[in-house]
C-alpha cells in the first residue's frame, strides 16, 4: 500500500513523524480516513479515537481538539491531546470519569456543567480507547 | 586598636561568605531549572512550526478572505500579553522586557495582560485585562488554552484590535533577548491563494479552531521560553554574583592577614622595648 509522511504534534512536543498508510480520525462533521495521495484538506477535530496504520500495523489513539491539514500530500495533525492506546493509564482515566461525574452532580450552573460533561466525554474516550491495544 | 579593625575584616568576610553561600545555591537551582525549562522549551518548538505552517496555508484559501481575524475591529484596543518572572535577582530580565513592551504600547491606549508575578507588579497601575495568570512557573497547556479562550472571545467582540506578545526569546544559555510576536489580526491573508483547498466544515468554524489553537501554542512556547531564559539570566546573574563575593573575601582576606602581622609586630616592638628599659 502506497504511504504518506504523518506528523503529530501537540503542545508537549512531537508525538510522531512517519510514514503511514492510513490515518482515521474524528473531525467535527464525522470520521475521515485519509490515505496517500489526499486532496488538499482541513478540518477541525473533535474529540474522539483515531487510528494510524504503519507498515501494516493499527495503532489506536484517544484524539481531544486541534485540527488536521493535508497540504501537498503531507498531512499534520495539530491536537490539543493525543494519546496512543499503549500510553493511555486506564486506572487513572477510569478515575478521572468517576471524578467528572461528581463535578456534574455538583455542578451549579451551565458553565460548570458544559465543563464537567467536557471532562467526562474525554476520560470515557480515553477508557474506550485503552481497551483497543 | 587593630584588634577592633580585625574583628570589624572578621565579620564583614563572614557576612559576604553568607551571601555567597546564597548566591551559590541559587545559581545551583537556576541551572538545574534551566536543564528542564530548555527542553520544555525545544519540545514545545514543533508544535507552533506546524501551527503556523498549515494556519498559512488556511488564511491563504480564498475561502477565508475578509475573515474576521484578519482585519480586527476598528475601535478596540490594543492588549500586550507580557510575560516576566515570577521572581527578581535574574540581572537585567524582568527589566529589559518590561523596557521593550512600555516602548511598544507608548502611548495607545492600551490594555495588559501580565503574566508573572513581576509582571504583575509592574503593570498594577495600568488597565488589565486578566489578572489571574500571576505564577509564570505554573501555567499549564490548559492554562494557556484558557488565555487564548479569553483573547479570542474578546477579539470577536471588538474588545481588542490586536494582540502582542511581548516575552524574552532563549537565544542560548548565556543569550536572552527580549522580542515580541504580532498574534492578532492574521497577517497576509490574501496572498497565493491556494483554492484547492477542501474544507471540511464551515470555513469560518475551522479558522476559529485553528485561531485558538494558533494563539493557545504561541502563548505556550513564549511561556516556555521566558522560563528557560529567567533561568539563564538568572545563573548568569549569580555566577557574577558568586566571582565578586569570591574577589571581595580574597581582598578582605588579605586585609585582615596585614592587620593581624600588624598587631604581631607591635606586640613585639613593645615587648622589646620593655625589656630593653628593665
Amino acid at each position: 500500500m502506497r504511504s504518506f509522511p504523518l506528523e503529530i504534534v501537540t503542545p508537549d512536543g512531537l508525538i510522531l513523524s512517519g510514514e503511514a498508510e492510513s490515518l482515521l480520525i474524528r473531525t467535527a462533521d464525522g470520521d475521515v480516513e485519509i490515505l496517500a495521495g489526499h486532496a488538499d484538506f482541513v478540518a477541525a477535530l473533535s474529540v474522539g479515537r483515531a487510528r494510524i496504520i504503519m507498515s501494516g500495523e493499527s495503532e489506536y489513539a484517544s484524539v481531544q481538539g486541534g485540527f488536521i491539514t493535508v497540504s501537498n500530500g503531507k498531512v499534520k495533525v495539530v491536537a490539543t491531546t493525543f494519546e496512543l492506546a499503549k500510553s493511555i493509564d486506564a486506572d487513572r482515566a477510569r478515575h478521572a470519569a468517576e471524578k467528572a461525574e461528581e463535578l456534574k452532580g455538583r455542578a451549579k450552573n451551565a458553565r460548570e456543567l458544559a465543563l464537567a460533561e467536557a471532562k467526562l466525554k474525554r476520560a470515557l474516550n480515553r477508557i474506550s480507547v485503552s481497551s483497543m491495544k | 586598636m587593630a584588634g577592633a579593625g580585625m574583628n570589624d575584616i572578621k565579620s564583614r568576610i563572614k557576612s559576604v561568605n553568607g551571601t555567597m553561600q546564597i548566591t551559590k545555591a541559587m545559581e545551583l537551582v537556576a541551572t538545574s531549572k534551566l536543564r528542564k525549562a530548555k527542553l520544555r522549551a525545544e519540545s514545545s518548538r514543533p508544535y507552533s512550526t506546524v501551527l503556523r505552517d498549515a494556519l498559512t496555508a488556511v488564511i491563504r484559501s480564498d475561502e477565508t478572505d475578509n475573515s474576521v481575524w484578519a482585519e480586527g475591529a476598528k475601535e478596540g484596543r490594543p492588549l500586550y500579553i507580557v510575560i516576566a518572572g515570577d521572581r527578581g535577582l535574574a540581572g537585567g530580565y524582568n527589566n529589559n522586557v518590561f523596557r521593550l513592551a512600555d516602548s511598544l504600547s507608548n502611548g495607545k491606549d492600551a490594555l495588559f495582560l501580565p503574566i508573572g508575578k513581576k509582571a504583575l507588579e509592574h503593570y498594577r497601575r495600568s488597565e488589565l485585562f486578566a489578572t489571574s495568570f500571576d505564577e509564570v512557573d505554573e501555567i499549564s497547556v490548559g492554562d494557556a488554552f484558557e488565555i487564548s479562550d479569553l483573547v479570542c472571545r474578546a477579539f470577536l467582540g471588538g474588545e481588542i484590535s490586536r494582540v502582542t506578545l511581548v516575552y524574552t526569546r532563549f537565544d542560548s544559555m548565556i543569550t536572552q533577548t527580549p522580542t515580541y510576536r504580532e498574534l492578532l489580526p492574521l497577517a497576509d491573508t490574501k496572498n497565493g491563494g491556494n483554492n484547492d483547498l477542501i474544507f471540511g466544515g464551515e470555513p469560518e468554524e475551522i479558522l476559529a479552531s485553528i485561531v485558538s489553537s494558533y494563539v493557545c501554542g504561541e502563548i505556550y512556547s513564549a511561556v516556555s521560553e521566558a522560563l528557560a531564559s529567567e533561568s539563564g539570566a538568572r545563573r548568569t546573574a549569580m555566577n557574577a554574583a558568586n566571582k565578586n563575593a569570591e574577589e571581595m573575601i580574597s581582598n578582605l582576606m588579605l586585609r585582615y592577614n596585614r592587620a593581624r602581622q600588624a598587631v604581631i609586630t607591635q606586640e613585639i616592638t613593645e615587648i622589646v622595648s620593655g625589656a630593653e628599659a628593665l
